[in-house]
């Protein structure tokens, strides 16, 4: 069974690439555009990893980790954040808000499939 | 890595330097806080979408430039620096030369240079100015790393890594799976052995499932890797875990202090380590002597505890190596497999699909001219290649409209999963039965339906199913049905639930109805109206409110949602033994089938599968049935109506004039349409109607005939409503 | 995830443990309550793992917690059949041989 990833951002070029590598690589992916988007398009979903952006219209990635962990059915699920080197106070507060992981934009595909691998392989 | 996501950047970029160029203009009253604010942050975000993008790309010249623009925008953003009109024309100035920047990148410049290069260390030079200069050295260098406690003599012989680790008691509930860290160490070596502990676990009663209370003694043989990178593994769950990692050939000493450091009795860790394969038995019973001089703490029972478990241990050992390397190929055929079927679809840009359907619409409006001069000619020839040519197009509308087709099932297959939670959460048993999967409807529609159709299933499970004690009470199998199920029907998609449940109580929704103020007392209600109330806004008859449904938002927002997509949704029902609603929807499309009629002066479209049948207007019935919109179709009741009156032209009543009607039939319900003459079969592009005419009843669109000529289409479901309710109108004042 | 309990009629305290779809964080609550009432009931357990279609570590712990706790009082557990995703995760864990799991189900 493939499993099924569900990346966050509102560029749609790093949605572009990062879909492509990570159905190249065999996982099913998911596509939202901000943060409500996304907790619309989980709902139903079964999905093993999310990978999110911090910074997005409407639903900001910290606002939506902390939606995340309250919904019982996706709150045990790994999510990474996508952040910037400048953001450290962001990314402690995505850590604090229950996201573990992360990566550092900006990024190569071959990056975020080894983050990947690493949290759910 | 593909063209096609440079593409997408490409297209990206350009929308957001717009955003950005409206951004900076509309900085152009600095006192106001807020809207500045609002400004800078959009702008922000914009240069930090693209850099991310960029990176993505590895398109370095944009993403350094615009790494130093974030950051100016960043301080500002944080307020450590005020925005002035300086600024904005320095960002200005940044923004255009950022659009040269993206453009050069595209080109395939890799390294920038001449005037590009001049004005971008410029900018660069001002910008830092702002940053106070400190950020140029922020792009510090990596720090070399060394395996200081790697040593080639005087350690042990074990030629592993030993990695050692003690998750905490979050680490599954963040996510963090440990098979998923150690998996991945496959990647930078091989796991020659591996030892779970359990020793943390407490008693039964104490357990909490959802922590995390294991530890893990992992060889791993990795030559080529150092210390940094097997610390890179485990990144992420630093916080959660104690990590000990010591590297191959490690003096005894690091290996004493290991044993020092985890919270195991240090008898078992010797067994530990030595069934690990990281120290010999000589090297453990020299650890274990200097141990036992240095502390006194091993007991007789822990030492045989210890013995007791050594046997587990070893016959743990055995299958790890194969394994694993088994595991790990295993996952390299899946990818490669998964990389195949990918190749068989391609991703297509929308706007590029949506711009050939257009094309094809113009080609059928093209050929149909084309046909119309080819019969004038009368040349044999000339229609022949003309018949050909027409169903040559035919087709390649037909393929043309097929590629923005999907199937309807994994929509569908997505909710297994819902109604297997949402009853289990409900205590009710609940069987879906899925039909229809592969019915197809346009990707838009798919992807509008799946929230409202969600809602449906979780209201036929939560109001519709009753729980199992009741079912059996009523005679009914325990287990519960909800069925859904798809399929084609005269041009519309038809999208069916269907549940066995207690169905829709007419009374109960009544006395709501009354309670509510929707109805007055007294109101006559068709059963069909009556249902149609539980799409009224803020409608609930849910005693108690569950968390899934029964808070009365929801399926007004259903209908609101299925209307917008020019469907409409019908709820049938009969107490005790079910509901079923049915959603019926356009097939979308552009382009239809169509059949041409006059009605007056005027052309019109009705597509075509939606006719029955066309008959000759038998005036001797239309005597018969005067004053009533009447018809007696062989025994069946059929309400009809000029076309003519609608439209307000007149009626043709000159002596030997024949009228027709056409018979359609949409949504279960039949009615007549008296038109002046029927013109044939005509494919038709639908063209959408100015806002002008949005609420011009009847009329879904216009289209362009070969002629040049326009002709309206007429919106069938809303004429047959017409036709119906004007009859009935007509009843009740006859009656009166 | 669903889980029967049943009693096997043969063989005398034998209680057999049948646990479908899925084994992970998210349904392992459930369980280890749901596995709780019987502990005192029986001498003997079999899990029959047959039917998981997912599990990851804290299914594991799970196991390894039970099986601690039915030595500590001196009773049984055994696996009785095992999915393939079960067995690649014990194999993973190198503990398949602690439950008599083959290398080849």
């Amino acid at each position: 069974m493939s499993k099924t990833i569900l990346i966050v951002d509102d560029s749609a070029s790093v949605r572009s690439v990062v879909g492509i590598a990570l159905r190249g690589a065999g996982y099913d992916v998911i596509e939202a555009c901000d943060g409500q988007n996304a907790l619309d398009k989980l709902t139903g979903n079964k999905v093993h990893l999310i990978v999110s952006d911090v910074n997005m219209p409407i639903m900001d990635g910290i606002t939506f980790v902390k939606e995340v962990k309250k919904r019982p059915e996706y709150k045990f699920t790994p999510i990474c954040m996508l952040t910037t080197e400048a953001g450290q106070t962001m990314m402690q507060e995505g850590k604090a808000a229950g996201a573990k992981a992360w990566i550092v934009k900006p990024f190569q595909p071959p990056k975020l499939l080894d983050v990947v691998s690493k949290l759910i392989s | 890595m593909t063209d096609e996501g440079l593409q997408v950047f490409s297209d990206e970029a350009e929308d957001l330097l717009l955003v950005a160029e409206k951004a900076l203009l509309g900085l152009d009253d600095l006192s106001n806080k807020e809207e500045t604010a609002e400004g800078v942050n959009d702008l922000f975000r914009t240069f930090h979408t693209i850099k991310g993008a960029a990176g993505l790309f590895a398109l370095n010249s944009v993403v350094e430039f615009t790494h130093v623009v974030e950051s100016v925008l960043g301080d500002i953003r944080e307020g450590t620096l005020p925005l002035d009109k300086d600024l904005v024309s320095l960002f200005l100035l940044s923004r255009d030369h950022l659009e040269v920047l993206v453009d050069s990148a595209l080109n395939g410049v890799v390294e920038i240079s001449g005037a590009i290069k001049t004005t971008d260390d410029a900018l660069i030079e001002r910008l830092n100015y702002y940053l106070g200069l400190n950020s140029v050295l922020d792009k510090s260098t990596t720090p070399t790393i060394e395996n200081a406690e790697q040593s080639d003599n005087d350690g042990v012989e074990n030629q592993n890594w030993h990695i050692s680790l003690r998750y905490g008691i979050h680490a599954l509930s963040n996510g963090m799976d440990p098979i998923s860290f150690i998996s991945y160490l496959n990647k930078i070596g091989e796991i020659k052995s591996i030892i779970i502990m359990g020793d943390a676990i407490p008693v039964w009663s104490e357990f909490e499932a959802e922590n995390c209370y294991l530890g893990f003694e992992i060889a791993l043989y990795a030559p080529n890797s150092n210390k940094a990178e097997i610390e890179d593994v485990f990144e992420f769950v630093q916080d959660d875990c104690k990590i000990r990692i010591l590297p191959p050939h490690s003096y005894i000493e690091s290996y004493i202090q290991l044993i020092e450091q985890l919270p195991e009795k240090d008898l078992r860790l010797g067994d530990i380590l030595l069934a690990c394969g990281a120290l010999t038995k000589l090297e453990i019973d020299g650890v274990l002597n200097i141990q036992d001089v240095m502390i006194d703490d091993v007991t007789v029972s822990g030492e045989d505890i210890a013995k007791s478990r050594l046997g587990d241990i070893a016959v743990e050992q055995k299958v790890v190596d194969q394994t694993i390397i088994d595991a790990a190929i295993n996952k390299q055929t899946t990818n490669k497999l998964n990389r195949n079927n990918e190749q068989q679809t391609i991703r297509v840009n929308a706007g590029k699909l949506e711009n050939l359907v257009n094309l094809v619409g113009e080609l059928v409006i093209g050929t149909a001219n084309a046909e119309i001069s080819a019969i004038r000619l009368a040349d044999p020839k000339m229609n022949e290649a003309m018949e050909n040519l027409l169903r040559l197009v035919e087709e390649v509308r037909d393929t043309a409209l097929g590629l923005r087709m999907m199937p309807i099932g994994e929509t569908f297959s997505r909710f297994n999963r819902v109604v297997r939670e949402v009853s289990r959460d409900l205590g009710k048993e609940i069987d879906l039965c899925i039909t229809g999967e592969d019915t197809e409807l346009d990707k838009t529609l798919i992807e509008k339906i799946g929230d409202p159709l969600m809602h449906l299933v979780r209201n036929a499970i939560d109001h519709g199913i009753e729980l199992p004690e009741e079912r059996i009470a009523l005679g009914k199998p325990a287990k519960g049905v909800v069925n859904l199920d798809a399929f084609h029907e005269s041009g519309s998609i038809v999208i069916r639930i269907k549940d066995d449940g207690r169905g829709l109580q007419k009374e109960k929704l009544l006395s709501k109805a009354l309670q509510n103020g929707l109805i007055q007392e007294g109101q006559q209600l068709t059963d069909q109206e009556i249902y149609q109330l539980i799409f009224t806004a803020g409608f609930s008859t849910a005693d108690q409110v569950s968390n899934l449904s029964g808070r009365g938002v929801g399926m007004d927002v259903v209908r609101t949602n299925i209307e917008s997509l020019r469907g409409t949704i019908e709820i049938t029902s009969e107490q005790g033994i079910g509901s079923s609603i049915t959603i019926r929807l356009p097939l979308t499309l552009a382009i239809i089938d169509g059949f041409q009629i006059r009605v007056g002066d005027g052309k019109y479209i009705v597509p075509l599968d939606i006719i029955e049948e066309c008959l000759e207007l038998d005036k001797s019935l239309d005597g018969e049935s005067k004053g009533a919109n009447y018809l007696n179709l062989r025994g069946e009741i059929l309400p009809f109506m000029y076309l003519s009156d609608l439209f307000g032209e007149k009626r043709n009543v000159s002596e030997g004039h024949r009228d027709d009607i056409i018979v359609v039939k949409c949504g279960g319900k039949k009615a007549g349409f008296v038109v002046d003459e029927l013109l044939g079969e005509h494919q038709t592009v639908i063209k959408p109607l100015g806002e002008i005419f949005k609420n011009l009843k009847g009329i879904s669109g216009a289209t362009i005939l070969g002629s040049g000529e326009v002709a309206m289409v007429i919106d069938t479901p809303a004429m047959i409503n017409l036709v119906i309710n004007a009859g009935n109108d007509q009843s009740v004042t006859s009656k009166l | 995830m669903t889980l029967k309990i049943s009693q096997d009629s043969n063989v005398e305290g034998l209680c057999k443990l049948t646990i479908e779809d899925d084994m992970t964080i998210y349904s392992i609550n459930e369980i280890k309550s749901a596995i709780s009432h019987e502990i005192e009931l029986y001498q003997k357990f079999e899990l029959d793992l047959r039917g998981v279609e997912e599990i990851d570590t804290a299914g594991i712990q799970l196991i390894l917690a039970l099986r601690r706790e039915l030595i500590s009082k001196s009773k049984e557990l055994k696996i009785s059949a095992a999915s393939g995703v079960v067995t690649k995760l014990f194999k993973s864990y190198s503990i398949n041989s602690l439950f008599d799991l083959g290398d080849n189900v």
